[in-house]
């Protein structure tokens, strides 16, 4: 994320965590990666937790070739004439592009003071979207970090509902190798997140 | 008391999320988006702070790319 990668003062670690998962895999669900990113891919430890296994084995796919991770990328997400997946909540939630659940969003983008950005031609649905939007709520990049009830709002809203879904499709989509732990990793984000929010 | 209540179940949070989910391990791509973040000045590097959504280079990239 360009705008906001320390840990603002005054953050609890756990909190950082959360932003930092959201704004990793919100970067990998929104475009391929570079070759830099794979080189720190490689890198990342993980650890003993679920997620943390996860990231070991996103570490150990990030071994293959740039170009491999690349046009994976392409085929599950882009598409000559559409990916394996199709990562908006829109689609997921009615069937079909630009309906309600967009609407429903762009409504709570106002309410939130976050703006599209001009270049962005797309729904703003995009699973990589929202995982960012968490990730501002939760920093403070729109402004003050956003209490809780608001972040447990909007993720109820817009994310939970749905994005589980989509991880499935993704990790049984067949161009899937390398993205197939980044699915993983997802749905454990979200089933934290939801477990989490109900302890609040 | 609703106030005790309220402050047990976030400290129950705050140990859930920091002692079982979500361990040391994501201070791992703490790293990698730090790092992605101090790579050459990408566009969204000058626009003006704080207040709406501020793009990511992968989402910058994306929309270039994206034939939705």
């Amino acid at each position: 994320m360009v705008a906001v990668a320390w840990k603002p003062q005054g953050l609890p670690e756990e909190d950082w965590f959360r932003a930092s998962l959201y704004g990793f895999l919100g970067g990998l669900l929104g475009a391929a990666p570079d070759e830099g990113t794979v080189r720190s891919l490689r890198a990342i430890p993980g650890d003993g937790t679920p997620i943390g296994s996860a990231l070991r084995d996103i570490a150990s796919a990030a071994a293959l070739p740039v170009s491999t991770i690349q046009k994976e990328y392409d085929v599950l997400f882009i598409g000559l004439t559409g990916g394996q997946v199709v990562p908006f909540a829109s689609y997921y939630l009615s069937g079909f592009l630009f309906e309600k659940p967009l609407a429903a969003l762009r409504s709570d983008l106002v309410r939130l003071g976050i703006e599209a950005g001009e270049r962005s031609a797309d729904p703003e649905d995009h699973i990589a979207f929202l995982f960012e939007v968490m990730q501002g709520l939760i920093l403070g990049a729109f402004g003050e970090p956003a209490d809780l009830q608001s972040q447990k709002q909007f993720f109820d809203a817009h994310i939970g509902s749905w994005a589980d879904r989509l991880f499935a499709d993704l990790e049984a989509a067949p161009a899937a190798v390398f993205y197939r732990p980044v699915a993983r990793a997802g749905s454990l984000l979200l089933s934290i997140e939801m477990d989490a929010f109900a302890m609040a | 008391m609703k106030q005790v209540r309220k402050t047990k179940a976030s400290i129950g949070r705050r140990a859930f999320l920091g002692g079982v989910a979500i361990g040391a391990g994501a201070a791992g791509v703490a790293a990698v988006v730090s790092a992605a973040a101090s790579e050459p000045a990408g566009a969204g590097k000058s626009a003006p702070p704080p207040t709406g959504y501020r793009e990511t280079d992968h989402v910058l990239r994306f929309y270039e790319s994206a034939s939705f």
